[in-house]
């Protein structure tokens, strides 16, 4: 049987409650601006456009804490993998329809910080992203045997996580670039 | 021993942390300068005909000897768009294979005729085949750059089936020739006149 050491479940714990929590606390912020992300995936009736935003935003947030709290188990696990394949069947259906060039609205959960500016628009690296991102939440899913944590484990803990973060927001700005990237080179817009 | 592989592990720690916080900042300055070093159109010069105008036209031969009109009113074929090189030009080189995939992507509208000037037709020769352009008309007509005011190279004009002139100027790159196209399709000439539109 596997079994992880639960430094590795505590790292991943941690960064997606700091993923999750920003992205739900920057799409209460920016409410108008996600709203209109929303009717661009022209997949919910105007009247609920609202509402969804602001369900979307709970529900980013509240598995945000969840995860902090390190409480919750395999709900918060799975819960955050149906988010996570959600918005990947949701980019999916656009890139489908010949929409690649909506607002994806990845900005909201990235580090950036002037998402109005440039949107970034949809592709299949994103649907990839998700995925990865959902069997990354699924491996805390896997037992881990008990230790005492020391100093080094502490240290590493937060340098890990640190890194992690800005992995993730080096990514998502590559993304980013490469939208822009493209959107040069339509010559049919 | 342990003391050791403790004090490396921390030293490892942070230097990786300052490298995910160096790629992290080349990413966000390569993002910034995408956004404010957005690709600038075609120049388009003032001299020659205007963009709107229906063209003259001028009756030209190709290297292998096909007569082609370029210009004037004619019977709605499909856009021509001219790209006048030289043999002496490095730019134009290095802009042939660009200007062949573009137009390819737009292949159902658009046919791709190559212009020059000089009189050493054994040059040209060689030039084409040494560009692999055998397949497109290649003119040599000093008439068709002085109708067109052609002063500097690569330079690219387009012209609709009914003979106007849709859009012309000075091309260094690939986004500089889909400025001319996206000039064409959305009958704003140039940046200027897209911003005077806007206020």
């Amino acid at each position: 049987m596997v079994v992880f050491d639960p430094l590795v479940q505590i790292i991943l714990s941690l960064g997606f409650g700091c993923l999750f929590t920003m992205s739900g606390i920057s799409k209460f912020l920016n409410r108008e601006s996600f709203e209109s992300v929303l009717r661009g995936y022209d997949l919910l009736l105007e009247k609920t456009v609202p509402f969804g935003a602001v369900l979307v935003a709970g529900f980013e947030l509240g598995l945000g804490f969840l995860w902090f709290s390190l409480i919750g188990g395999s709900f918060v696990v799975v819960g955050s993998a149906l988010l996570l394949l959600t918005y990947a069947l949701v980019i999916t259906i656009n890139l489908a329809r010949g929409r690649s060039y909506i607002d994806c609205g990845c900005s909201f959960s990235s580090l950036r910080t002037d998402h109005n500016k440039t949107p970034s628009g949809l592709s299949f690296y994103l649907v990839f992203r998700n995925v990865v991102l959902m069997c990354f939440a699924l491996l805390t899913l896997v037992p881990v045997f008990e230790r005492i944590f020391n100093v080094l484990d502490y240290f590493i803990m937060v340098f890990s996580l640190m890194c992690s973060l800005l992995f993730y927001g080096a990514m998502s700005q590559l993304l980013a670039n490469r939208s822009t990237i493209n959107s040069w080179r339509q010559s049919d817009a | 021993m342990l003391e050791t592989v403790l004090i490396s592990s921390i030293v490892q720690w942070i230097i990786i942390f300052i490298l995910s916080v160096m790629l992290f900042a080349l990413t966000r300055q390569v993002g910034i300068l995408h956004e404010r070093v957005a690709p600038a159109g075609a120049l388009q010069p003032t001299s020659g005909p205007k963009v709107g105008e229906v063209t003259e036209k001028i009756k030209v031969t190709s290297l292998d000897g096909d007569e082609i009109e370029i210009g004037g009113v004619s019977d709605g074929q499909n856009i021509k768009f001219i790209l006048f090189i030289s043999p002496t030009c490095p730019v134009c080189k290095e802009l042939v294979p660009t200007a062949i995939a573009l137009i390819r992507s737009e292949a159902q509208r658009m046919e791709l005729f190559f212009a020059s000037d000089g009189e050493n037709m054994q040059q040209h020769k060689s030039y084409v085949a040494d560009l692999g352009i055998t397949n497109y008309p290649y003119f040599v007509s000093e008439r068709l750059g002085l109708a067109y005011q052609v002063s500097k190279l690569p330079f690219a004009v387009l012209i609709d089936g009914e003979g106007v002139l849709r859009s012309k100027g000075l091309v260094n790159t690939r986004e500089h020739m889909e400025s001319l196209i996206e000039a064409m399709d959305t009958g704003i000439a140039t940046v200027q006149e897209y911003v005077g539109l806007q206020s």
